[in-house]
């Protein structure tokens, strides 16, 4: 790894081109490689797109996501220390979801205030979110039943 | 000691007057290594990586850095230690060359060139680079360390070398970038005369 420190940039007259996108994940190409698992055998994925600047939500965003299932399954999305449950219906139609931050809960059942700041977002099949300090859990989705899911246009929208 | 493979630490902890902290130990080490450093090791930070083989008196090393984990790595990382071992315990084997790189900062916007090690089939070439980095000479923000975006780049082919533009959305940050050439190579059986192609390649990451 090698480092320019943004006086250098400023000094070779580099201009800064990369604007924010609403566009988070078109799911096409070498997409799986702004994403990462521990698990590579397994499906779900996680990023840290939502952090970066280029990526961050609009003021009064809604997660916006189409996902296609085979079968009836439950998707589970987590960002951070929240998760929400998303029924799939399965078949083989395109099944869009809207998502705001009070659908992502804690633990305590509590809401995400709000986008900002969100460091990780994470699709999987299943997951259990835990408080350190209580032992407390909290599981999300099940079992997957059938192929993996089908992912489009991952992105923010604004109403 | 003929040969380490250490994997997410030995870089980071550099207390001042403490002969156990890493700086002392880096600078003690002779032997071939490859560093295995996840970027985004809350641990064994990749921005001490390049200071650390700076301090290493071995010229042989390498590193292989997977872009977004923390702590953990995947096969295609975790083989750099085999082939390593390969090559300086058993012989068996040439680990590639750490690719050749330059950044060109005068056309607006950087332009990375990488000529990586065609010794071995190359099966993809990655430029990783993010804005995210921390400069501030402050204690290490941990959470930052781990959640950094690293934005890809692919190069095309520009005569022998492999070219690919950088484009940034902030001059007020630091641009911290990182070239990973993946390969994948024929591989020797333990049965004799049949050769078999290995699962995982393995990827190499330049530090400079």
């Amino acid at each position: 790894m090698a480092m320019v420190m943004p006086e250098e940039l400023q000094a070779a007259g580099v201009k800064a081109t990369l604007k924010p996108s609403s566009i988070i994940e078109t799911f096409e190409g070498d997409w799986e490689k702004d994403w990462f698992t521990y698990r590579p055998q397994e499906w779900p994925l996680k990023t840290h797109k939502l952090y970066d600047p280029v990526w961050a939500a609009p003021a009064g965003a809604k997660l916006m996501l189409d996902v296609r299932s085979a079968a009836s399954n439950k998707l589970v999305i987590g960002i951070d220390q929240y998760a929400a449950e998303v029924e799939l219906s399965g078949g083989s139609e395109w099944q869009k979801i809207t998502l705001s931050p009070a659908d992502f809960i804690d633990v305590a059942g509590e809401g995400l205030p709000s986008w900002n700041g969100v460091m990780e977002l994470r699709f999987g099949d299943k997951e259990t979110l835990k408080d350190k300090q209580n032992g407390q859990k909290l599981d999300f989705g099940g079992i997957w039943q059938g192929a993996p899911p089908e992912f489009r246009d991952l992105r923010w929208s604004v109403e | 000691m003929r040969a380490a493979a250490p994997s997410c630490g030995g870089i980071s902890d550099r207390q001042e007057d403490n002969l156990l902290s890493d700086d002392v130990y880096l600078k003690k080490i002779s032997c071939p290594i490859m560093f295995l450093s996840p970027a985004n090791d809350f641990h064994g930070r990749i921005n001490d990586l390049q200071t650390a083989v700076t301090e290493i008196k071995s010229k042989a090393w390498r590193a292989t850095c997977s872009a977004h984990h923390n702590h953990q790595d995947t096969a295609v990382y975790e083989v750099a230690t085999q082939i390593w071992f390969d090559q300086y315990l058993k012989g068996t084997f040439v680990c590639p060359q750490t690719p050749q790189t330059e950044l060109s900062l005068s056309n607006g916007i950087p332009v990375f060139t990488v000529r990586p090690d065609s010794s071995k089939n190359i099966r993809s070439v990655d430029i990783y680079y993010t804005q995210q980095g921390q400069v501030d000479g402050l204690k290490d923000n941990r959470e930052n360390t781990k959640a950094r975006f690293w934005h890809r780049a692919t190069p095309g082919e520009s005569g022998q070398a492999l070219v690919a533009e950088l484009p940034i959305h902030s001059l007020d940050k630091p641009l911290w970038f990182m070239p990973t050439s993946s390969m994948r190579w024929m591989n020797q059986s333990p049965v004799p005369g049949i050769i078999t192609e290995r699962i995982q390649p393995i990827s190499l990451t330049s530090l400079r």
